[in-house]
């Protein structure tokens, strides 16, 4: 039943109909919805001829009332089928980013907008090589959304985009398979893969001078709060006092800054392999809650700390050498 | 592909039940061990889904299947017959049950539970079957749809909806394709007659010393349409075999076939139409006398209609018949002298008795007076148990019990007749018949099968004498061989007001033939009677394609319309339109609220830039968040619906100067 597998993508070209452009959501119009037997339903296709051939044979009238009512139920479960599918809303949100080798997940929104209940839809990737689902069936109630997750595996750095997907299903009875492919404009940022067993920060050369290696907790006093300073540091006690918020200053910090520069790794190393201990030395860092900066050639940011530092780093070394 | 533990266990016990419920009716047709092996298989297959076992390997069922093929081979030859095929059906969808692992498993066995409906037509197609089979049918729909739900979340009650909705939805189109989907006459291979109808009715012999059972079948023989009223009971005659050749004990229609009887013909004639059960034999029956034969029938010397083929299936046939005859006016010497013939050792009484009448009263006309006063004077009782009797049987009956029935009466009535020189022969039939007042025709049981006798006079050919009609003249008039006093009797229960169980009957047996007419009959020519009706005469394949096509389209069009319509959401709550009315108020003046947008934004931001609106518009979001989120409100439903009411944006803006 291979071929039968194929037949849609080929009916698809053959039909020529013009791809929808990708946004970030689409509904399921009737254009945008094919629908053909299965190979169970050519089965039961096959069963009602024979049943109508024994009765035309035996003279069974009842056995031609039990085919016309077989034969009835399948034009039944195809408009079933189809209306299972038609006039859905799908849409999908960007992936959190991760790290080259981990699969992407996608969340993918699915809307009903008629007040038809719909029941095992199967959402999936329709790249070669795209994990499926444990579980890929979703039932939507009447008027209500659900999400589904559609995990891409990420094999290279940058940016990954939604690959087409195939939203399709068989309920009720399994004799027809609905489907619509859909491309949804959502994206996934592939930071590189951070370096397995990379050298110590501290070792590695080229590093600003000063770097003071104490271990961080000696406490140095108090600053006023910016956005992205770790709740640990917070000073919650101040807050109580009603002075705002503050952050608690550590010695390790004033005494220097960090600079990841990329010129102290890339001449021994390839430019990946270069990207992949950076990407160690970010995370590193971030775990530690230190400040640092990062300078890369067509990226230069001031030292910082915070998650939203850190993705802007792990970003432009995602995004190294690539256009944006 | 998916393992059985994939498969929704609920859904297998459902499947398996099915499967057994339409294994198991057939128990009383099929061998024993064959019932015992497949329902084995359905018990260890619910077994094994319920302890979780391992299931079996696919090279074990493989060769169970093979083993099973070659059983029915070796039992019912390389070509099955239907019983073989019936067998091998059920043993395949055994082995199948034994085989659940994935939904498509599943679905292979839902389509052999389909040919197991097929099965059970070939038996029988009661409107009661077709009803039980049609709950299987509906059974198995849901079955289907539980697999389906992969999630497993739809409950039982909504996969019996979805199911119902489907087949119910079916059903019209399924209607339509029944009544004008074109028909072919069958059959196309093999030989089609209908199964499990052994030869029933009358035979071509009759010995009256044997017990009867047939006069006490209500089994259905035949129904007519008459054309017209205007046939007594006392005409209905139904004319069947005709018995030359006695032995002294068994009388025989015999092999020799005598020339065609000249036949004149009187002013009286009647038309009707007759429906057929099967009963395996080429006889059809007529009033006596047929006046020609029906298509695909001839008229015999006996003036019986033969059709070619035996018969069985149901067959429909419009006769006429002559009500005013002499038949065999000129009948030859051959003829007659066969039918005075007696065996010359048997019955001895009974001749010596036919020729002291012959002897007394002269001519036929005379013993045939004198034998109906004998039967009607002397103490001779009508009754369907009758003593056995021995090797003379006419005379034990003439002279010792002198209780009987039809046959017996028949049987001595013809003896005596030839043995005093008169030519006699006995005609089997059914007499008389019972009339459905619901749907206006006449059915006539195997109850009502008759036998009587014809005497050949010079002056009026073969005349007809009933000499059952002499002992028990209420056999004829209610036309049924119960004793008559009993009928009467049940006559008198039903004269109550209210509706009797013979009404009742009546009904039953008039849907039994709509049901007939309209479901299992329906043919090529019945369908090319409605379309006439409708005014499409003449309708060939195209046309009833075409018309086939016009009337499924614009169901399926209905279908889908009523489908795939849109439906809106549960209406709100009233404090939900009352908000949703006073958001529309505010947007016919510019200040549509952001899908983002909360209760607080959204007032908070025309307070920005509709000042003149803040009030009403605080109070009333005010109102509705207290209403929707908190334990207490400032006003009630009622008054935050008359604050909306009176929210009048537009005249408050124009009032105010502001422009928008």
């Amino acid at each position: 039943m291979n071929w039968l597998a194929k037949l849609p993508d080929a009916l698809a070209h053959r039909l020529g109909r013009a791809p929808v452009p990708p946004s970030a959501n689409a509904r399921l119009t009737r254009e945008r919805v094919y629908i053909l037997p299965t190979a169970a339903g050519l089965l039961s296709a096959l069963t009602v001829l024979l049943i109508l051939l024994a009765s035309i044979n035996y003279g069974l009238g009842l056995g031609f009332a039990l085919s016309f009512l077989l034969a009835g139920i399948g034009v039944v479960t195809l408009v079933l089928t189809y209306r299972n599918l038609a006039g859905l809303h799908v849409r999908a949100c960007d992936a959190a980013p991760v790290f080259c080798g981990t699969p992407a997940a996608f969340i993918v929104d699915l809307h009903d907008g008629s007040g038809a209940a719909r029941h095992a839809l199967e959402v999936r990737a329709r790249l070669q090589g795209a994990a499926s689902l444990a579980d890929p069936y979703v039932d939507v109630p009447a008027h209500a959304e659900r999400q589904c997750l559609v995990r891409v595996d990420a094999p290279a750095r940058g940016t990954l985009t939604l690959p087409a997907l195939r939203v399709s299903t068989t309920f009720p009875l399994g004799l027809f398979r609905a489907w619509s492919d859909l491309d949804l404009a959502a994206r996934c940022t592939v930071y590189p893969r951070p370096e397995p067993r990379p050298p110590p920060l501290a070792s590695a050369p080229g590093l600003a001078p000063g770097i003071a290696r104490t271990s961080g907790d000696d406490f140095a006093g108090l600053r006023d709060y910016v956005p992205g300073d770790a709740p640990a540091h917070i000073a919650w006690t101040a807050l109580a006092r009603g002075s705002g918020l503050v952050t608690r200053r550590f010695q390790a910090e004033p005494a220097g800054q960090i600079w990841l520069r990329w010129h102290s790794v890339s001449p021994q190393l390839e430019t990946e392999q270069a990207l992949m201990r950076l990407t160690r030395w970010i995370l590193d860092l971030a775990t530690e809650d230190r400040a640092f900066g990062l300078d890369v050639p067509g990226c230069l940011r001031a030292p910082g700390r915070g998650r939203a530092h850190v993705h802007a780093c792990l970003c432009a070394l995602a995004c190294f050498g690539r256009r944006q | 592909m998916s393992s059985a533990a994939t498969l929704r266990t609920g859904a297998v016990y459902s499947l398996l039940g099915a499967m057994a419920a339409l294994i198991v009716p057939h128990t009383p047709r099929l061998p024993d061990w064959l019932m015992l092996t497949v329902l084995a298989f359905l018990l260890w297959q619910s077994l094994a889904t319920a302890l979780r076992w391992k299931p079996l390997s696919r090279w074990l069922l493989a060769g169970m299947s093979v083993a099973a093929t070659a059983a029915v081979v070796i039992s019912f030859g390389p070509v099955p017959d239907r019983e073989g095929s019936v067998v091998l059906l059920v043993l395949m969808a055994g082995l199948k049950c034994l085989e659940l692992r994935s939904v498509r498993d599943a679905h292979v066995a839902t389509l052999l539970g389909h040919f197991l409906i097929v099965t059970h037509f070939l038996y029988s197609q009661t409107a009661l079957l077709a009803a039980f089979l049609a709950l299987i049918l509906l059974w198995l729909v849901a079955t289907g749809v539980a697999f389906q739900d992969r999630n497993r979340t739809l409950p039982p009650v909504r996969i019996l909806r979805t199911a119902a909705v489907i087949a119910g939805s079916a059903l019209p189109l399924a209607a339509l394709l029944f009544l004008l989907f074109p028909r072919v006459q069958g059959p196309l291979f093999g030989d089609a007659a209908t199964p499990g109808r052994a030869t029933t009715g009358l035979g071509d012999a009759m010995s009256p010393g044997d017990i009867v059972d047939l006069g006490l079948s209500d089994e259905v023989a035949f129904r007519v349409d008459f054309d017209a009223v205007g046939v007594g009971a006392h005409e209905m005659y139904w004319r069947g075999p005709v018995l030359w050749d006695f032995d002294g004990r068994t009388w025989r229609a015999g092999r020799r076939a005598n020339p065609p009887a000249t036949v004149r013909a009187g002013r009286r004639e009647t038309g009707y139409r007759v429906t057929l059960e099967p009963h395996g034999r080429r006889w059809m029956f007529a009033l006596d006398v047929p006046a020609a034969a029906p298509a695909g029938a001839v008229l015999g010397a006996d003036l019986l209609l033969r059709a070619q083929h035996p018969i069985r299936t149901r067959t429909r046939y419009v006769v006429r018949s002559l009500l005013d005859y002499r038949v065999g006016l000129e009948e030859s010497e051959h003829v007659l002298r066969r039918a005075l013939r007696l065996p010359p050792d048997a019955n001895p009484r009974t001749v010596a008795l036919g020729t002291l009448l012959r002897t007394r009263s002269g001519d036929g006309h005379g013993v045939l007076a004198e034998v109906l006063s004998m039967f009607r004077q002397q103490p001779f009782h009508y009754t369907l148990a009758p003593p056995a009797l021995g090797r003379d049987s006419v005379d034990e009956f003439l002279f010792d019990t002198r209780r009987g029935f039809c046959e017996h009466y028949a049987s001595a009535f013809a003896v005596i007749m030839r043995a005093a020189g008169v030519p006699a022969r006995i005609v089997t039939g059914y007499q008389g018949g019972e009339y459905n007042n619901v749907g206006n025709y006449l059915v006539v049981r195997q109850s009502h099968a008759h036998a009587w006798v014809e005497v050949w006079l010079p002056d009026q050919g073969w005349r007809r004498v009933d000499p059952t009609a002499a002992v028990a003249p209420g056999r004829v008039e209610t036309g049924s061989a119960l004793p008559w006093r009993d009928q009467d009797a049940s006559r008198a229960r039903d004269t109550g007001g209210w509706p009797s169980w013979i009404d009742a009957r009546q009904v039953l047996d008039h849907l039994t033939r709509s049901w007939n007419d309209w479901v299992l009959d329906y043919s090529a020519e019945r369908q090319r009677g409605l379309l006439r009706y409708v005014g499409l005469s003449d309708a060939g394949w195209p046309r009833l394609a075409a018309l086939l096509a016009a009337a499924v389209a614009p169901a399926v069009a209905a279908l889908a319309a009523l489908r795939l319509r849109h439906r809106p959401a549960l209406r709100a709550d009233r404090v939900d339109r009352a908000y949703a009315r006073f958001c529309s108020k505010l947007e016919r003046v510019g200040c549509a609220r952001r899908p983002h947008e909360g209760p607080y934004d959204f007032a908070r931001r025309i307070a920005m830039t509709r000042p003149a609106l803040s009030v009403p518009v605080d109070q009333i979001t005010l109102a509705y968040v207290g209403l929707r989120y908190a334990h207490a409100a400032p006003v009630s439903a009622a008054g935050l619906e008359a604050l909306v009411r009176a929210f009048a944006p537009r005249r408050v803006l124009r009032q105010s100067g502001a422009r928008y």
